[in-house]
Protein backbone atom coordinates (compact mmCIF):
# COMPACT_ATOMS: atom_id res chain seq x y z
CA UNK A 1 0.00 0.00 0.00
CA UNK A 2 1.46 3.32 -0.90
CA UNK A 3 1.71 5.92 1.69
CA UNK A 4 -0.76 8.40 0.72
CA UNK A 5 -3.83 5.91 0.49
CA UNK A 6 -2.48 4.68 3.88
CA UNK A 7 -2.42 7.97 5.00
CA UNK A 8 -6.10 8.70 3.06
CA UNK A 9 -7.09 5.61 4.88
CA UNK A 10 -5.72 6.82 8.72
CA UNK A 11 -7.87 9.84 8.38
CA UNK A 12 -10.85 8.34 7.07
CA UNK A 13 -11.03 5.77 10.19
CA UNK A 14 -9.95 8.52 12.55
CA UNK A 15 -12.91 10.75 11.18
CA UNK A 16 -14.98 8.04 11.10
CA UNK A 17 -14.66 7.20 14.70
CA UNK A 18 -15.32 10.72 15.47
CA UNK A 19 -18.04 10.84 14.04
CA UNK A 20 -18.90 7.42 15.26
CA UNK A 21 -18.31 8.64 18.92
CA UNK A 22 -19.60 12.71 18.20
CA UNK A 23 -22.98 10.82 17.14
CA UNK A 24 -23.35 8.57 20.47
CA UNK A 25 -22.47 11.42 22.13
CA UNK A 26 -25.27 13.64 21.05
CA UNK A 27 -27.88 10.57 22.11
CA UNK A 28 -26.21 10.70 25.72
CA UNK A 29 -26.40 14.28 26.10
CA UNK A 30 -30.16 14.30 24.86
CA UNK A 31 -30.97 12.12 27.80
CA UNK A 32 -29.38 14.92 30.06
CA UNK A 33 -29.75 14.92 33.71
CA UNK A 34 -31.99 12.42 35.89
CA UNK A 35 -32.93 13.83 39.32
CA UNK A 36 -32.04 11.40 41.98
CA UNK A 37 -32.74 10.77 46.12
CA UNK A 38 -35.43 12.77 47.98
CA UNK A 39 -38.67 12.53 48.26
CA UNK A 40 -40.66 12.67 44.97
CA UNK A 41 -43.94 13.21 46.27
CA UNK A 42 -42.45 16.55 47.40
CA UNK A 43 -41.94 19.95 46.02
CA UNK A 44 -39.71 22.00 48.40
CA UNK A 45 -39.87 25.64 47.50
CA UNK A 46 -39.79 29.16 49.68
CA UNK A 47 -41.86 32.08 49.59
CA UNK A 48 -40.97 35.52 50.61
CA UNK A 49 -43.19 38.25 51.01
CA UNK A 50 -41.83 41.24 50.67
CA UNK A 51 -43.56 43.50 52.42
CA UNK A 52 -42.49 41.61 55.52
CA UNK A 53 -38.94 42.01 54.81
CA UNK A 54 -37.67 44.43 57.03
CA UNK A 55 -34.11 44.10 55.80
CA UNK A 56 -32.56 43.57 59.34
CA UNK A 57 -30.28 40.50 57.38
CA UNK A 58 -31.01 38.15 60.58
CA UNK A 59 -31.45 35.36 57.77
CA UNK A 60 -28.11 36.12 56.11
CA UNK A 61 -26.19 35.49 59.49
CA UNK A 62 -28.80 32.82 60.85
CA UNK A 63 -27.19 30.79 57.45
CA UNK A 64 -23.97 31.51 57.90
CA UNK A 65 -23.81 30.31 61.30
CA UNK A 66 -26.08 27.34 60.53
CA UNK A 67 -23.76 26.45 57.95
CA UNK A 68 -20.53 27.73 58.47
CA UNK A 69 -20.01 29.99 55.34
CA UNK A 70 -16.39 31.06 55.64
CA UNK A 71 -16.27 35.43 56.28
CA UNK A 72 -16.83 37.29 52.93
CA UNK A 73 -19.04 34.78 51.25
CA UNK A 74 -22.56 34.41 51.72
CA UNK A 75 -25.52 31.77 50.35
CA UNK A 76 -28.05 34.36 51.27
CA UNK A 77 -27.95 37.73 51.66
CA UNK A 78 -31.13 41.32 51.77
CA UNK A 79 -29.67 43.53 48.94
CA UNK A 80 -31.15 46.82 49.50
CA UNK A 81 -31.69 49.70 47.55
CA UNK A 82 -33.15 53.24 47.75
CA UNK A 83 -35.83 53.79 45.45
CA UNK A 84 -37.77 57.56 44.17
CA UNK A 85 -40.21 57.89 41.80
CA UNK A 86 -38.33 58.89 38.78
CA UNK A 87 -40.47 61.50 37.77
CA UNK A 88 -40.28 63.12 40.83
CA UNK A 89 -37.35 63.50 42.18
CA UNK A 90 -37.67 65.45 45.01
CA UNK A 91 -39.88 63.12 46.30
CA UNK A 92 -39.82 60.69 48.84
CA UNK A 93 -37.02 58.00 48.87
CA UNK A 94 -38.17 54.51 50.26
CA UNK A 95 -36.16 51.63 50.82
CA UNK A 96 -36.58 48.32 49.06
CA UNK A 97 -35.07 44.61 50.42
CA UNK A 98 -34.56 41.69 48.40
CA UNK A 99 -33.45 38.40 49.78
CA UNK A 100 -31.25 36.39 47.52
CA UNK A 101 -30.87 33.18 47.19
CA UNK A 102 -30.36 29.34 45.50
CA UNK A 103 -33.75 29.96 43.48
CA UNK A 104 -33.95 26.14 43.20
CA UNK A 105 -35.08 25.72 40.10
CA UNK A 106 -37.06 22.83 38.11
CA UNK A 107 -34.71 23.69 34.82
CA UNK A 108 -31.74 24.24 37.40
CA UNK A 109 -28.84 25.74 34.70
CA UNK A 110 -26.31 24.68 36.94
CA UNK A 111 -27.12 21.18 37.05
CA UNK A 112 -26.59 19.83 32.89
CA UNK A 113 -22.95 22.45 32.87
CA UNK A 114 -21.37 20.37 35.91
CA UNK A 115 -18.99 17.97 33.88
CA UNK A 116 -18.69 15.70 36.96
CA UNK A 117 -22.67 15.42 38.06
CA UNK A 118 -21.61 17.38 41.44
CA UNK A 119 -23.98 19.23 40.73
CA UNK A 120 -27.86 17.52 40.76
CA UNK A 121 -30.91 17.88 41.64
CA UNK A 122 -33.05 15.43 44.09
CA UNK A 123 -36.65 14.19 43.67
CA UNK A 124 -37.68 16.91 45.81
CA UNK A 125 -36.18 19.71 44.06
CA UNK A 126 -33.52 20.86 46.12
CA UNK A 127 -30.91 21.40 43.71
CA UNK A 128 -27.13 20.24 46.26
CA UNK A 129 -23.52 20.06 45.47
CA UNK A 130 -21.80 16.76 46.28
CA UNK A 131 -18.71 18.49 48.09
CA UNK A 132 -16.57 14.79 47.49
CA UNK A 133 -17.34 15.16 43.87
CA UNK A 134 -16.66 18.64 42.71
CA UNK A 135 -13.72 19.51 40.74
CA UNK A 136 -14.48 23.78 41.53
CA UNK A 137 -14.41 24.16 38.15
CA UNK A 138 -16.95 27.12 38.49
CA UNK A 139 -18.60 26.14 35.24
CA UNK A 140 -21.89 25.88 37.74
CA UNK A 141 -21.14 29.39 39.18
CA UNK A 142 -21.11 30.72 35.43
CA UNK A 143 -24.24 29.34 34.52
CA UNK A 144 -26.66 30.32 37.88
CA UNK A 145 -28.21 33.41 36.69
CA UNK A 146 -29.28 34.57 40.21
CA UNK A 147 -24.87 34.72 40.93
CA UNK A 148 -26.02 32.41 44.17
CA UNK A 149 -23.31 30.12 43.51
CA UNK A 150 -19.53 30.79 44.83
CA UNK A 151 -16.44 28.80 45.15
CA UNK A 152 -16.05 28.62 49.23
CA UNK A 153 -12.49 28.94 49.54
CA UNK A 154 -12.01 26.46 52.58
CA UNK A 155 -13.37 23.49 50.81
CA UNK A 156 -12.20 24.72 47.45
CA UNK A 157 -15.65 23.24 45.66
CA UNK A 158 -18.45 25.45 44.67
CA UNK A 159 -21.15 26.49 47.50
CA UNK A 160 -24.60 27.49 47.86
CA UNK A 161 -27.88 27.25 49.73
CA UNK A 162 -29.26 23.83 49.95
CA UNK A 163 -32.25 25.17 51.62
CA UNK A 164 -30.77 23.73 54.90
CA UNK A 165 -30.90 20.02 53.99
CA UNK A 166 -29.52 19.00 57.11
CA UNK A 167 -32.22 20.84 58.88
CA UNK A 168 -35.16 19.74 56.27
CA UNK A 169 -34.45 16.38 56.44
CA UNK A 170 -34.28 16.60 60.48
CA UNK A 171 -38.01 17.82 60.26
CA UNK A 172 -36.83 21.32 60.99
CA UNK A 173 -37.21 24.70 58.65
CA UNK A 174 -34.27 25.71 57.08
CA UNK A 175 -32.11 28.41 59.35
CA UNK A 176 -33.44 31.92 57.25
CA UNK A 177 -37.27 30.86 58.00
CA UNK A 178 -36.52 30.24 61.38
CA UNK A 179 -35.09 33.42 62.37
CA UNK A 180 -36.47 35.91 59.91
CA UNK A 181 -38.22 38.35 62.30
CA UNK A 182 -40.74 39.84 60.48
CA UNK A 183 -42.13 36.52 59.04
CA UNK A 184 -41.84 37.14 55.60
CA UNK A 185 -39.62 33.62 54.69
CA UNK A 186 -41.87 30.80 54.12
CA UNK A 187 -41.03 27.13 53.48
CA UNK A 188 -42.53 23.96 52.34
CA UNK A 189 -44.30 21.46 50.38
CA UNK A 190 -46.07 23.41 46.99
CA UNK A 191 -46.83 19.73 46.03
CA UNK A 192 -49.14 19.65 48.89
CA UNK A 193 -52.37 22.36 48.59
CA UNK A 194 -52.56 22.04 52.07
CA UNK A 195 -48.83 23.72 53.16
CA UNK A 196 -48.66 26.98 54.38
CA UNK A 197 -46.79 27.48 51.03
CA UNK A 198 -49.34 26.66 48.77
CA UNK A 199 -51.98 28.69 50.58
CA UNK A 200 -49.91 31.73 50.41
CA UNK A 201 -48.55 31.52 47.00
CA UNK A 202 -52.80 30.45 46.34
CA UNK A 203 -53.90 33.54 47.96
CA UNK A 204 -51.09 36.01 46.68
CA UNK A 205 -52.67 35.02 42.78
CA UNK A 206 -50.84 37.33 40.87
CA UNK A 207 -48.71 39.24 42.80
CA UNK A 208 -46.09 36.08 43.50
CA UNK A 209 -43.30 36.61 41.37
CA UNK A 210 -39.67 35.00 40.38
CA UNK A 211 -36.64 36.60 39.34
CA UNK A 212 -35.33 36.70 36.29
CA UNK A 213 -38.55 34.91 34.29
CA UNK A 214 -36.52 35.36 30.83
CA UNK A 215 -33.80 32.79 31.45
CA UNK A 216 -37.01 29.94 31.91
CA UNK A 217 -35.77 28.52 35.07
CA UNK A 218 -38.69 27.88 36.83
CA UNK A 219 -37.42 28.89 40.09
CA UNK A 220 -39.15 27.34 43.37
CA UNK A 221 -38.23 31.21 45.23
CA UNK A 222 -41.22 33.02 44.61
CA UNK A 223 -41.80 36.52 45.95
CA UNK A 224 -44.85 38.80 46.92
CA UNK A 225 -44.74 42.17 46.75
CA UNK A 226 -41.80 42.28 44.37
CA UNK A 227 -40.87 45.62 42.19
CA UNK A 228 -40.88 44.15 38.43
CA UNK A 229 -37.36 47.02 38.38
CA UNK A 230 -35.42 44.38 40.22
CA UNK A 231 -36.39 41.20 38.61
CA UNK A 232 -33.44 41.46 37.09
CA UNK A 233 -30.25 43.26 36.89
CA UNK A 234 -30.76 45.90 39.02
CA UNK A 235 -30.44 49.18 36.13
CA UNK A 236 -29.25 51.68 39.55
CA UNK A 237 -26.55 53.09 40.92
CA UNK A 238 -24.05 51.18 42.96
CA UNK A 239 -22.83 52.86 45.69
CA UNK A 240 -21.05 51.11 48.31
CA UNK A 241 -17.96 49.66 46.44
CA UNK A 242 -14.31 50.68 46.52
CA UNK A 243 -12.43 53.52 44.69
CA UNK A 244 -11.39 51.26 41.96
CA UNK A 245 -15.03 50.56 40.79
CA UNK A 246 -15.67 54.46 40.99
CA UNK A 247 -12.81 55.62 39.31
CA UNK A 248 -13.91 52.79 36.64
CA UNK A 249 -17.00 54.36 36.63
CA UNK A 250 -16.18 57.83 36.34
CA UNK B 1 -30.35 61.35 41.19
CA UNK B 2 -30.71 57.88 40.00
CA UNK B 3 -34.05 56.42 40.56
CA UNK B 4 -32.41 53.53 41.96
CA UNK B 5 -29.64 53.56 44.27
CA UNK B 6 -27.84 50.43 45.58
CA UNK B 7 -27.27 50.59 49.18
CA UNK B 8 -26.07 47.01 50.58
CA UNK B 9 -25.42 44.11 48.35
CA UNK B 10 -21.84 41.85 47.45
CA UNK B 11 -19.31 41.64 45.22
CA UNK B 12 -19.19 38.44 43.47
CA UNK B 13 -15.48 37.64 42.76
CA UNK B 14 -14.16 35.85 39.90
CA UNK B 15 -14.46 32.41 39.53
CA UNK B 16 -12.81 31.70 36.46
CA UNK B 17 -8.82 32.64 37.58
CA UNK B 18 -6.07 34.55 35.06
CA UNK B 19 -5.33 30.88 34.71
CA UNK B 20 -8.36 30.21 32.52
CA UNK B 21 -7.74 33.16 30.31
CA UNK B 22 -4.19 31.68 29.72
CA UNK B 23 -6.05 28.29 28.90
CA UNK B 24 -7.74 29.79 26.72
CA UNK B 25 -5.10 31.96 25.12
CA UNK B 26 -2.74 28.45 24.59
CA UNK B 27 -5.68 26.38 23.50
CA UNK B 28 -6.18 29.11 20.94
CA UNK B 29 -2.90 29.07 19.87
CA UNK B 30 -1.90 25.37 19.82
CA UNK B 31 -5.64 24.44 17.79
CA UNK B 32 -5.13 27.29 15.21
CA UNK B 33 -1.28 26.39 15.18
CA UNK B 34 -2.29 23.51 13.97
CA UNK B 35 -4.39 24.33 11.27
CA UNK B 36 -1.91 26.38 9.92
CA UNK B 37 0.76 24.10 10.22
CA UNK B 38 -1.44 21.56 7.94
CA UNK B 39 -0.90 24.27 4.93
CA UNK B 40 2.84 22.64 4.68
CA UNK B 41 2.40 19.15 6.31
CA UNK B 42 -0.64 18.03 4.50
CA UNK B 43 -1.65 20.02 1.51
CA UNK B 44 1.93 20.94 0.57
CA UNK B 45 1.05 24.67 -0.67
CA UNK B 46 4.64 26.22 -2.02
CA UNK B 47 6.50 28.52 0.05
CA UNK B 48 5.01 27.54 3.33
CA UNK B 49 7.65 24.81 4.52
CA UNK B 50 9.22 27.48 6.53
CA UNK B 51 5.59 29.26 8.06
CA UNK B 52 4.75 25.68 8.80
CA UNK B 53 7.75 24.90 11.05
CA UNK B 54 6.94 28.36 12.84
CA UNK B 55 3.51 27.24 13.39
CA UNK B 56 4.46 23.76 14.62
CA UNK B 57 6.69 25.55 16.81
CA UNK B 58 3.76 27.38 18.53
CA UNK B 59 1.76 24.31 18.14
CA UNK B 60 4.38 21.82 20.28
CA UNK B 61 4.89 24.80 22.78
CA UNK B 62 1.36 25.88 23.20
CA UNK B 63 0.31 22.41 23.70
CA UNK B 64 2.68 21.42 26.43
CA UNK B 65 1.45 24.69 28.46
CA UNK B 66 -2.70 24.91 28.03
CA UNK B 67 -3.20 21.99 30.47
CA UNK B 68 -0.99 23.10 32.84
CA UNK B 69 -2.99 26.48 32.71
CA UNK B 70 -6.56 24.65 32.83
CA UNK B 71 -5.69 22.15 35.83
CA UNK B 72 -3.92 25.78 37.68
CA UNK B 73 -7.71 26.99 37.07
CA UNK B 74 -9.62 23.82 38.67
CA UNK B 75 -10.06 24.53 42.47
CA UNK B 76 -9.31 20.81 43.27
CA UNK B 77 -6.83 20.21 40.64
CA UNK B 78 -5.60 16.68 42.62
CA UNK B 79 -9.53 15.65 41.17
CA UNK B 80 -9.04 16.31 37.72
CA UNK B 81 -9.56 12.32 37.31
CA UNK B 82 -13.07 12.80 38.19
CA UNK B 83 -13.48 14.23 34.85
CA UNK B 84 -12.88 10.57 33.64
CA UNK B 85 -14.89 9.00 36.50
CA UNK B 86 -17.71 10.82 36.13
CA UNK B 87 -17.97 11.63 32.11
CA UNK B 88 -20.94 13.76 31.36
CA UNK B 89 -22.24 13.86 28.01
CA UNK B 90 -24.53 16.83 28.15
CA UNK B 91 -21.76 19.15 29.58
CA UNK B 92 -19.62 20.57 26.90
CA UNK B 93 -16.66 20.79 29.47
CA UNK B 94 -16.71 17.27 30.01
CA UNK B 95 -16.31 16.50 26.47
CA UNK B 96 -13.52 18.67 26.28
CA UNK B 97 -11.75 16.88 28.89
CA UNK B 98 -12.04 14.11 26.10
CA UNK B 99 -10.63 16.00 23.31
CA UNK B 100 -7.70 18.14 24.97
CA UNK B 101 -6.08 15.31 25.94
CA UNK B 102 -5.88 13.42 22.83
CA UNK B 103 -5.38 16.63 21.15
CA UNK B 104 -2.22 17.29 23.04
CA UNK B 105 -0.83 13.73 22.53
CA UNK B 106 -1.53 14.20 18.84
CA UNK B 107 0.18 17.89 18.81
CA UNK B 108 3.13 16.65 20.56
CA UNK B 109 4.05 13.55 18.24
CA UNK B 110 2.96 14.87 14.60
CA UNK B 111 4.69 18.36 15.55
CA UNK B 112 8.09 16.60 17.11
CA UNK B 113 8.35 14.44 14.18
CA UNK B 114 7.17 16.77 11.72
CA UNK B 115 10.29 18.89 13.09
CA UNK B 116 12.87 16.84 13.71
CA UNK B 117 12.00 14.61 10.85
CA UNK B 118 13.45 11.16 11.07
CA UNK B 119 17.00 11.08 8.65
CA UNK B 120 16.14 7.63 8.02
CA UNK B 121 13.10 8.36 6.76
CA UNK B 122 11.20 5.04 8.71
CA UNK B 123 8.41 7.58 10.10
CA UNK B 124 8.17 10.16 7.24
CA UNK B 125 4.68 8.34 6.36
CA UNK B 126 3.10 8.95 10.00
CA UNK B 127 3.53 12.74 9.23
CA UNK B 128 0.52 13.15 7.21
CA UNK B 129 -2.10 11.19 9.21
CA UNK B 130 -1.11 12.17 12.71
CA UNK B 131 -1.56 15.86 11.12
CA UNK B 132 -4.96 14.93 9.62
CA UNK B 133 -5.85 13.85 13.29
CA UNK B 134 -4.41 16.46 15.10
CA UNK B 135 -6.47 18.70 12.92
CA UNK B 136 -9.80 16.79 13.27
CA UNK B 137 -9.14 17.17 17.31
CA UNK B 138 -7.77 20.94 17.07
CA UNK B 139 -10.94 21.81 15.52
CA UNK B 140 -12.85 19.54 18.25
CA UNK B 141 -11.08 21.93 20.90
CA UNK B 142 -12.02 24.95 18.74
CA UNK B 143 -15.47 24.20 18.50
CA UNK B 144 -15.68 22.93 22.59
CA UNK B 145 -13.77 26.01 23.83
CA UNK B 146 -16.13 28.13 21.95
CA UNK B 147 -19.44 26.22 23.08
CA UNK B 148 -18.20 25.73 26.38
CA UNK B 149 -18.44 29.31 27.06
CA UNK B 150 -21.43 30.27 24.12
CA UNK B 151 -23.92 28.32 26.23
CA UNK B 152 -23.61 29.82 29.50
CA UNK B 153 -26.92 32.06 28.94
CA UNK B 154 -26.61 33.66 32.72
CA UNK B 155 -23.82 35.88 31.22
CA UNK B 156 -25.15 37.86 28.34
CA UNK B 157 -21.34 38.89 26.95
CA UNK B 158 -20.89 35.39 26.48
CA UNK B 159 -23.76 33.92 25.56
CA UNK B 160 -23.87 34.45 21.91
CA UNK B 161 -22.85 32.49 18.45
CA UNK B 162 -20.45 34.45 17.43
CA UNK B 163 -18.40 34.02 20.47
CA UNK B 164 -16.41 30.86 19.14
CA UNK B 165 -15.89 32.33 15.48
CA UNK B 166 -14.30 35.45 17.50
CA UNK B 167 -12.31 32.32 19.53
CA UNK B 168 -11.24 30.78 15.88
CA UNK B 169 -10.22 34.47 14.37
CA UNK B 170 -8.68 35.86 16.75
CA UNK B 171 -6.64 32.73 17.58
CA UNK B 172 -5.47 32.22 14.12
CA UNK B 173 -4.59 35.72 14.04
CA UNK B 174 -2.64 35.24 17.26
CA UNK B 175 -0.71 31.92 15.91
CA UNK B 176 0.25 33.27 13.20
CA UNK B 177 1.90 36.25 14.97
CA UNK B 178 3.18 34.10 17.26
CA UNK B 179 4.78 32.60 14.53
CA UNK B 180 5.94 35.14 13.32
CA UNK B 181 8.07 36.28 16.52
CA UNK B 182 9.25 33.11 16.84
CA UNK B 183 10.55 33.02 12.90
CA UNK B 184 12.63 36.13 14.09
CA UNK B 185 14.63 34.73 16.51
CA UNK B 186 15.26 31.85 14.41
CA UNK B 187 18.37 31.99 11.07
CA UNK B 188 17.42 31.41 7.61
CA UNK B 189 15.49 32.63 4.91
CA UNK B 190 12.32 35.08 6.24
CA UNK B 191 11.19 36.54 3.41
CA UNK B 192 8.44 33.72 2.46
CA UNK B 193 7.52 32.84 5.49
CA UNK B 194 7.11 36.19 6.70
CA UNK B 195 4.18 37.09 3.39
CA UNK B 196 2.54 33.85 4.29
CA UNK B 197 2.05 34.12 8.08
CA UNK B 198 1.11 37.91 7.68
CA UNK B 199 -1.36 37.23 5.23
CA UNK B 200 -3.39 34.60 7.74
CA UNK B 201 -2.45 37.32 10.78
CA UNK B 202 -3.75 40.29 8.82
CA UNK B 203 -7.25 38.06 7.54
CA UNK B 204 -7.66 36.64 10.58
CA UNK B 205 -7.28 40.26 12.22
CA UNK B 206 -9.66 41.63 9.60
CA UNK B 207 -12.46 38.76 10.69
CA UNK B 208 -12.11 38.95 14.08
CA UNK B 209 -12.90 42.98 13.72
CA UNK B 210 -15.97 42.19 11.37
CA UNK B 211 -16.68 39.37 13.99
CA UNK B 212 -16.71 42.04 16.86
CA UNK B 213 -18.52 44.98 14.73
CA UNK B 214 -21.50 42.23 13.88
CA UNK B 215 -21.78 41.52 17.36
CA UNK B 216 -22.05 45.34 17.69
CA UNK B 217 -24.35 45.97 15.27
CA UNK B 218 -26.77 43.22 16.76
CA UNK B 219 -26.60 44.45 20.19
CA UNK B 220 -27.65 48.17 19.02
CA UNK B 221 -30.04 47.54 16.70
CA UNK B 222 -32.14 45.00 19.56
CA UNK B 223 -31.09 42.05 17.13
CA UNK B 224 -29.20 39.49 19.46
CA UNK B 225 -31.28 40.23 23.27
CA UNK B 226 -28.06 39.15 24.87
CA UNK B 227 -25.70 41.52 23.31
CA UNK B 228 -28.18 44.47 23.83
CA UNK B 229 -27.77 43.75 27.55
CA UNK B 230 -24.57 43.52 27.55
CA UNK B 231 -23.82 47.22 25.35
CA UNK B 232 -26.66 48.21 28.64
CA UNK B 233 -25.16 46.58 31.27
CA UNK B 234 -21.31 48.51 30.11
CA UNK B 235 -21.81 51.50 27.83
CA UNK B 236 -22.30 53.38 30.34
CA UNK B 237 -18.64 52.61 31.87
CA UNK B 238 -15.38 55.03 31.06
CA UNK B 239 -13.35 51.90 31.25
CA UNK B 240 -15.22 49.19 29.23
CA UNK B 241 -15.50 52.37 26.56
CA UNK B 242 -11.26 52.52 26.71
CA UNK B 243 -10.89 49.01 26.56
CA UNK B 244 -13.40 48.28 23.93
CA UNK B 245 -11.20 51.16 21.97
CA UNK B 246 -7.92 49.43 22.74
CA UNK B 247 -9.10 46.47 21.35
CA UNK B 248 -10.55 47.42 18.27
CA UNK B 249 -7.02 49.47 17.48
CA UNK B 250 -4.90 46.75 18.43
CA UNK B 251 -7.25 44.39 16.06
CA UNK B 252 -6.84 46.70 13.31
CA UNK B 253 -2.61 46.64 13.81
CA UNK B 254 -2.09 43.24 12.63
CA UNK B 255 -3.82 44.61 9.47
CA UNK B 256 -1.49 47.26 8.80
CA UNK B 257 0.51 44.82 6.98
CA UNK B 258 -1.33 44.73 3.86
CA UNK B 259 -1.04 48.30 3.47
CA UNK B 260 2.60 49.67 4.66
CA UNK B 261 5.34 47.74 3.38
CA UNK B 262 8.39 47.87 5.42
CA UNK B 263 7.10 47.32 8.80
CA UNK B 264 8.70 45.07 11.54
CA UNK B 265 6.12 42.08 10.95
CA UNK B 266 7.25 40.65 14.18
CA UNK B 267 6.32 43.67 16.03
CA UNK B 268 2.91 43.46 13.99
CA UNK B 269 2.67 39.69 15.34
CA UNK B 270 3.30 40.79 18.91
CA UNK B 271 0.67 43.06 18.71
CA UNK B 272 -1.36 40.18 17.19
CA UNK B 273 -0.84 37.78 19.72
CA UNK B 274 -1.21 41.08 22.55
CA UNK B 275 -4.73 41.66 21.41
CA UNK B 276 -5.85 37.99 20.97
CA UNK B 277 -4.55 37.50 24.82
CA UNK B 278 -6.72 40.88 25.49
CA UNK B 279 -9.56 40.07 24.05
CA UNK B 280 -9.80 36.55 26.08
CA UNK B 281 -9.00 38.80 29.03
CA UNK B 282 -11.98 41.06 28.39
CA UNK B 283 -14.34 38.19 27.84
CA UNK B 284 -13.47 36.39 30.76
CA UNK B 285 -12.54 38.46 34.21
CA UNK B 286 -14.12 41.97 32.58
CA UNK B 287 -17.22 39.91 31.56
CA UNK B 288 -17.27 38.24 35.09
CA UNK B 289 -17.49 42.15 36.72
CA UNK B 290 -20.93 42.30 34.63
CA UNK B 291 -23.41 41.74 37.81
CA UNK B 292 -25.99 38.96 36.66
CA UNK B 293 -28.54 41.03 39.27
CA UNK B 294 -26.53 43.54 41.10
CA UNK B 295 -26.81 47.54 40.22
CA UNK B 296 -23.47 49.00 38.43
CA UNK B 297 -20.44 46.74 37.55
CA UNK B 298 -17.72 44.85 39.87
CA UNK B 299 -14.22 46.33 40.60
CA UNK B 300 -11.55 43.31 39.56
CA UNK B 301 -7.93 43.76 41.65
CA UNK B 302 -5.60 41.21 39.93
CA UNK B 303 -4.53 39.16 43.13
CA UNK B 304 -0.62 39.39 43.56
CA UNK B 305 -0.69 35.61 44.49
CA UNK B 306 -0.66 32.19 42.58
CA UNK B 307 -4.18 33.28 41.25
CA UNK B 308 -2.83 36.68 39.98
CA UNK B 309 0.26 38.10 38.84
CA UNK B 310 2.43 35.51 39.72
CA UNK B 311 0.78 33.13 38.00
CA UNK B 312 0.67 35.04 35.06
CA UNK B 313 4.38 35.60 34.91
CA UNK B 314 4.92 31.79 35.88
CA UNK B 315 2.57 30.44 32.90
CA UNK B 316 4.42 33.26 30.32
CA UNK B 317 7.70 31.98 31.64
CA UNK B 318 7.01 28.69 31.51
CA UNK B 319 6.14 28.97 27.72
CA UNK B 320 9.46 31.00 27.20
CA UNK B 321 11.14 28.00 28.71
CA UNK B 322 9.17 25.33 26.35
CA UNK B 323 9.90 27.44 23.01
CA UNK B 324 13.59 27.62 24.13
CA UNK B 325 13.79 23.86 24.74
CA UNK B 326 11.86 23.11 22.17
CA UNK B 327 13.97 25.15 19.21
CA UNK B 328 17.29 24.17 20.42
CA UNK B 329 16.38 20.30 20.57
CA UNK B 330 14.84 20.29 16.55
CA UNK B 331 17.31 22.68 15.71
CA UNK B 332 17.70 25.70 12.76
CA UNK B 333 14.88 25.29 10.23
CA UNK B 334 15.91 23.86 6.88
CA UNK B 335 16.26 26.08 4.06
CA UNK B 336 12.77 26.49 1.93
CA UNK B 337 14.71 24.34 -1.18
CA UNK B 338 16.02 21.63 1.28
CA UNK B 339 15.31 17.45 0.65
CA UNK B 340 10.96 17.07 1.74
CA UNK B 341 10.79 14.63 4.35
CA UNK B 342 9.80 11.34 2.53
CA UNK B 343 6.00 10.86 1.33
Amino acid sequence: MDTSRRAFLTGAGALTCGAAAASVGAKAAKAGPQRHGGDPSKRYAMVIDLRRCIGCQACTIACSTENRIPIGEFRTIVSQYDVRDANDPDGAVYSFTLPRLCNHCDNPPCVPVCPVQATFQREDGRVLIDEEVCVGCGYCVQACPYDARFINPVTNTADKCTFCVQRVDAGLLPACVETCTGGARMFGDVKDPESHVSRVLAEAGDEVKVLRPEMKTAPHVYYIGLDTRFQGKVDGAPAMWTKIRESQEA
Amino acid sequence: MPAIIETVNITHEAAWLPWAVFYFFFAALAFSAAIISTAWTLLRRPGWKRAARMALLVLLSSAIVAPVALLADLHQPGRFWHFYTHFTPWSWMSWGALFLPLFVALAIVYSWLALTQPKDGRLAWAIRPLAMATLAFALLVALYTGMEVMVVKARPIWNTALLPWAYLFTGLMGAAGLALVVDAFIPGDHATAERKLSKVMGYAALLSLLTLGLWLAEGLTGISDAAARTIAAISGSAYWRMIGLALALSLAVPILGFFIRGLPLAVLGLIAVAAMWAFRWVVFMDGQMIPKTGAGLYAYRLPMGADGLLGIIGIIGLWLAVIIIVTTITGPAPRQGAAQPAE
